[in-house]
Order: C-alpha cells, then sequence, then structure tokens
C-alpha cells in the first residue's frame, strides 16, 4: 500500500494551477494531469501524484486544519528555493526553512507554507547539510 | 516526491485505533508514534499516511477537496479496506467497484471517510485481479 495521490481543494482552478506550475516548474516538476475539475503534478507515474481539485460536492474547498502534505526534496537548496518560490507566489509563510531538532546524518531540514487556498505544505530533506554531500 | 501526508484527528487515540485496524487488515504497520502523530506505511523510504493533532491547538477540520489516495496491488485488497473501514466506523462515500471502463489501465476504486471525516480513497488501477 502506497500513496497513489493525494489531493488538496482549491476554489480557483486557474489560480492554484498557476501557483503549482510556477512552484513545481522551480525544481523541474511538470503537470501529469489536467481535468477540468483536477490537476496533478508529478515524476512519473510510479510515484505518487500531488493534486488540486475542486470539491466533488460542490460545497467550497476549505483547507483541513491538522491536514499537510509534505514533499520530500533531495537537498536543502531546494526546500528553501520551494518555499522563497511559494511566498514569491503569494503563499503564507508557516515556518522559515531550517533544521528542526538536531543537525546530524539524519537531520529533518524543513519548510512551511500554505497556498493561496490555504492548504498547508511542508518542503524537508532528511540528511546532513548540502555542503557535506 | 511526496514523503508523507496527515489527515487532522481530533481524538487521536480513536484515529490510532481506527488506522492500526484498518491497516493491520492488509499487513501494513505503524512507522511512527509520537503523542501528536501517528503514521503508517511500508518503509521510510516510501511515502507514509498519517494522522496528526493540529500544531496550532485548534481543533482539526477536514478540508473539503482534500482527499488520499492509498494504491493497492489487487482489487481484493480495496475491497477489504473499504469493508474494513465501514466495519470500524467509517462512513460510505462510494462503494468499491469500477470507475469508467474495464481494462488494462482500469480504475477500481472505493472511498470512505474515516471518524474525523476525513475523505480516503482505496484504488487499484490496472485490470481485474487474476
Amino acid at each position: 500500500m502506497l500513496i497513489g495521490y493525494t489531493l488538496v481543494g482549491t476554489n480557483d482552478m486557474q489560480r492554484a494551477l498557476a501557483f503549482y506550475d510556477a512552484l513545481f516548474s522551480a525544481v523541474g516538476i511538470g503537470r501529469m494531469i489536467e481535468l477540468p475539475t483536477l490537476a496533478g503534478w508529478g515524476v512519473s507515474w510510479e510515484k505518487p501524484i500531488f493534486g488540486i481539485a475542486i470539491p466533488a460536492d460542490g460545497q467550497p474547498a476549505s483547507a483541513g486544519n491538522g491536514a499537510m502534505v509534505a514533499l520530500g526534496q533531495r537537498t536543502r537548496d531546494k526546500v528553501r528555493l520551494l518555499h522563497a518560490k511559494a511566498l514569491e507566489m503569494g503563499g503564507t509563510d508557516h515556518g522559515p526553512p531550517g533544521v528542526r531538532g538536531q543537525e546530524g546524518s539524519n537531520a529533518f531540514y524543513a519548510a512551511y507554507v500554505r497556498d493561496l487556498d490555504g492548504n498547508k505544505l511542508c518542503f524537508y530533506c532528511v540528511g546532513p547539510g548540502d555542503e557535506d554531500t | 516526491m511526496i514523503g508523507y501526508s496527515l489527515v487532522g484527528t481530533n481524538d487521536i487515540d480513536r484515529a490510532r485505533a481506527f488506522y492500526d485496524a484498518l491497516f493491520g487488515a492488509i499487513g501494513v504497520g505503524k512507522l511512527w508514534d509520537s503523542p501528536r502523530s501517528v503514521a503508517w506505511g511500508m518503509a521510510f523510504d516510501k511515502p507514509a499516511f498519517g494522522i496528526s493533532v493540529p500544531h496550532d491547538e485548534q481543533p482539526a477540520t477536514v478540508g473539503n477537496g482534500s482527499m488520499l489516495a492509498l494504491a493497492q496491488p489487487t482489487r481484493a485488497q480495496v475491497d477489504t479496506l473499504y469493508t474494513k473501514a465501514i466495519e470500524l466506523g467509517g462512513q460510505d462515500e462510494g462503494a468499491a467497484g469500477l470507475r469508467g471502463e474495464e481494462g488494462d489501465m482500469a480504475f477500481y476504486g472505493a472511498y470512505v471517510r474515516d471518524l474525523d471525516g476525513n475523505k480516503l480513497c482505496f484504488f487499484r488501477m490496472g485490470p481485474a485481479d487474476t
């Protein structure tokens, strides 16, 4: 059992498309699916896809409190890049890039943002600092 | 790229018991269990699914439009999870079955909400189980 895909809701598909296109293209990731009510980005069909959707019930989209999608990155540099890009695109800061916990070979380096619909995202990298690798 | 994905809960003990029983039905165990967050998965290098108590100390809520889709290796396993989720008190949001056409790329899915109302999909992409 694996996460196949995870969707967050949006009330403005065009605005959300523009936000995530710009965000993910900063790390070379493109769109994999685009339907009228759903779009998804990912590295390949064999890997989990992150997507946005207009709610199936026709009610306004909302962000779940306690819900978060965490996107793993290979380097701390990419964590910083994504955090900066998300803010540049109008996302809100929920924790700047930095080590949470102890530095070391299994250090957790993360940054937190909310997208334009308020959905919480984490960008993170597990491992030693980039300069050590 | 997805490392893990969390949904919120207002009762972490109840949610832990729900997901332990649910994922136990297909042999998937916990990867971590901390006071504010618990996660299940196959291995640390695979995406994990988890529950968490909100960081801001406000009540957990369900995001409308949010859904976690958990890929399964067989249709039988989709059926198992769907049945188990409902047995454990989850809410039916769409019975196990084909969405669209049968075939090599057929989408067999089932939809439920957990005890906090978070929407889940169990699915298998591919031909019928042999």
